[in-house]
């Protein structure tokens, strides 16, 4: 027993990472309705960003990661302006775009590798006492990133629910050409969008690679599978599907490496299918707002 | 029958297609001078390459940095010397990036493009399977640093092992953890090939030498967590961790158990930790005091002196070559590799693969009466002199056996925080533990 509250703390750590990452990216197919496959490598590239800050600019880890976080939003910002908006444009078809995501990712990861090489960068972190918690042991850091998690999505929640950004954001996001027809900038609306998914991603990226203790140019595009697989199966444009799909995938994950750690990815995948099979819509289908054909 | 009709019209077209394209291919490989050696005609000067075939790119990017600098410093020693017969060696590059798919077009267009080819220089572990029946089939030798046993009974006259098989390291860790006095360990390997053909020999030579494997954890590479495996690592109180794990995967995994535990227990890995991506990523994240005390690496040996120590080394400084890479017994390897290969077109008078591959071993082999030599200069001033040889170069003895495996002992290496580097201690007898 003792056994499987440890594995359920260390599977919040892992979660918490996970639904940051999930959430920014369902978030931001809700709105504009495209399968980003490069929101891993926007990952990647916030944790150099922050990196750089504290190497070269000796910002404490803290400040390093809203760096991070804004390298992501701007990012985020640029890759859908400059890149996939004009393809939209165009009518470019959905199958396309997911290519084109794919060679933004690839265009990313071998820049990043030009520079970065082959390889590994750390935070140089202090270690940490370890605490012990409910019969769970995290350190203070760790405890930190489920606190920015819990602050980020709670933070989300309330922009949906109580501004009116998050109202347009939702309204944008059922049927875009009526939220138009009643004066809301849609235009607006997605590169908002945009930026809260690159934000999610940047702080995805630097808790992922700080929790990891090393990262390279392939660090977001190896936990890509994972945060497609939260977003699915807590439907796809569904946030708060996404955190309890993060919640499932990394906590089962640790409790299955208690049988065998190389069950690991076999049992959250698995739990995914089943879920799919039941609900081919993912867990909170039904209840989706944020899913629609935006392009601008 | 229509559709019969269709599909067999279709396969003319395919096969009239294939066979222009065939024919281009091979045009141009003639026209470019392409190809193997021995297909390219012979006679005047003409500079001969090793292809170096390795992933460049990706994670196992360290392996082609490894074997493209070996290669370039046995060229600069060779072609220093005269070049092979008076024809000037070259090494040109192929990336497989690490994936056996898409190897193989990488080898297709090296058998192709590459100009008067005498050696590969490559692949690694996870090309090799669709990489060497396309080297056969062209009849051109490689050599690798495989630790695959699955190659310990190979047949093919081009395959060519220069350092020791996993069944071979695998009783040296077991012994090397028991005599420490690790009576109990725990075994943690990642579940890719290179490290799962380990596990077995380990276990088997361990506990015949009366240890016992406490827990056994076979886990994942490069998952974001490893919290549950290392609790229940320490959960069985080993004295020692024995294992194998790639650079991010240790890191992870090391620096999560310093978190739980307060520090590391004793960890005794393979080779893999020598490699030149693993202590960069492993270190920071543990802490250099840590890494020098608590982990070990079983290694093969490099004696790192001796004059054909030196002359390696100067080599590899002549081509600009990280430092740590001439410490590092698998470039040594390579580079004796190289050499050996061009001995062995030196004594067949040949730079023909299919005439040249049968003296391989004869450069290296300890025949009664044989002169030593050192470095290339040496051994072909010897072999005009007509001398029997016997080629110890940098990395020792490369004695290959009937399967073209050349074993060598296995040595202890431990990190230096003076020289941030391995440094090699005690060698292991050969065969320990039988």
């Amino acid at each position: 027993v003792s056994q499987i509250i440890l594995s359920l703390g260390f599977g919040l750590v892992t979660a918490s990472i996970l639904a940051m990452g999930a959430v920014g990216f369902t978030l931001q197919f809700g709105v504009t309705n495209l399968f980003n496959l490069a929101f891993g490598e926007s990952m990647t590239v916030a944790a150099f960003a922050a990196y750089l800050t504290r190497a070269d600019l000796h910002w404490n880890m803290w400040l390093a990661m809203a760096g991070g976080g804004a390298c992501g939003m701007l990012l985020s910002l640029l890759i859908s302006r400059l890149i996939y908006l004009p393809f939209l444009q165009r009518g470019t078809t959905q199958f396309a775009m997911v290519m084109v995501t794919v060679a933004v990712s690839f265009v990313l990861k071998n820049v990043l590798q030009i520079f970065t090489g082959a390889n590994f960068y750390s935070y140089q972190l202090p270690p940490q006492r370890p605490l012990h918690v409910l019969g769970m042991v995290f350190t203070p850091r760790q405890l930190a990133i489920i606190g920015l998690a819990a602050a980020s999505l709670l933070g989300l929640h309330l922009l949906f629910r109580y501004t009116r950004l998050g109202k347009a954001m939702r309204a944008t996001s059922d049927d875009p050409a009526l939220a138009r027809s009643v004066g809301i900038p849609t235009s607006r609306v997605v590169s908002a969008a945009w930026l809260l998914s690159g934000l999610l991603a940047g702080l995805a990226g630097v808790t992922l690679a700080m929790d990891l203790g090393t990262f390279d140019s392939n660090t977001g595009g190896s936990f890509l599978l994972v945060i497609v697989a939260a977003a699915v199966f807590g439907s796809v444009g569904e946030p708060y599907g996404a955190v309890l799909g993060a919640l499932v995938i990394g906590i089962a994950s640790e409790l299955a490496a208690i049988v065998n750690p190389g069950l690991k990815d076999v049992a959250a995948f698995t739990v995914l299918v089943l879920v799919l099979l039941v609900r081919p819509e993912g867990l909170r289908s039904g209840r989706v707002q944020m899913r629609a054909g935006v392009t601008a | 029958m229509e559709a019969w009709a269709m599909v067999l019209k279709r396969s003319r077209w395919l096969v009239r297609g294939g066979a222009i394209i065939t024919a281009s291919m091979v045009v141009a490989g003639c026209a470019s001078g392409g190809g193997p050696a021995g297909n390219a005609g012979s006679g005047g000067t003409f500079t001969v390459t090793a292809g170096v075939l390795h992933a460049f790119t990706g994670q196992n990017a360290f392996f082609g940095l490894n074997a493209q600098n070996a290669c370039k410093a046995a060229a600069h020693e060779i072609n220093a010397a005269g070049g092979i017969m008076g024809h000037p060696l070259t090494c040109t590059d192929f990336d497989t990036k690490g994936d056996p798919a898409d190897a193989v077009p990488v080898t297709n267009r090296m058998l192709v493009s590459a100009s008067h080819l005498v050696m590969v220089v490559g692949p690694d572990g996870s090309d090799i399977p669709s990489v060497l029946p396309l080297l056969e089939q062209a009849k051109v030798p490689e050599m690798n640093t495989v630790g695959d046993p699955r190659y310990d009974r190979q047949t093919s006259p081009d395959f060519w092992r220069l350092t020791p098989s996993d069944s071979t390291q695998a009783p040296a860790l077991a012994y090397y953890a028991y005599h420490q006095g690790f009576t109990k360990v725990a075994e943690v390997f990642t579940s890719d090939l290179s490290a799962q053909t380990t596990t077995g020999p380990f276990q088997s030579t361990y506990t015949g030498l009366g240890g016992t494997v406490v827990k056994k954890l076979t886990i994942a590479a490069d998952q974001a967590s490893y919290q549950t495996e290392v609790a229940q690592a320490l959960a069985a109180h080993p004295q020692a961790l024995v294992g194998e794990m790639d650079a991010r995967t240790a890191a992870t995994f090391l620096s999560e158990m310093r978190q739980q535990h307060g520090g590391l227990i004793p960890f005794v890995v393979t080779q893999r930790a020598t490699q030149p991506d693993w202590a960069p990523a492993v270190r920071p994240v543990i802490g250099t005091a840590s890494l020098s005390k608590d982990v070990t690496a079983i290694a093969p040996a490099l004696r790192a002196q001796g004059p054909g120590y030196n002359a390696f080394q100067q080599a590899m400084t002549s081509v600009q070559a990280n430092p740590f890479q001439a410490k590092n017994p698998f470039v040594a390897a390579g580079y004796d590799g190289v050499i050996v290969f061009a001995l062995a077109m030196d004594l067949a008078k040949s730079v023909d693969p299919s005439v040249f591959v049968k003296d391989i071993p004869k450069v290296t082999a300890a025949a009664s009466g044989a002169t030593v030599v050192r470095t290339y200069a040496q051994a072909v001033a010897a072999v005009k002199a007509g001398k029997t040889i016997r080629y110890l170069g940098a990395s020792g003895p490369m004695v290959f056996n009937q399967y073209g495996t050349a074993n060598r002992p296995y040595a202890v290496w431990s990190f230096s925080p003076s020289t941030t580097g391995w440094v090699m201690g005690q060698t292991l007898p050969a065969n320990p533990g039988q």
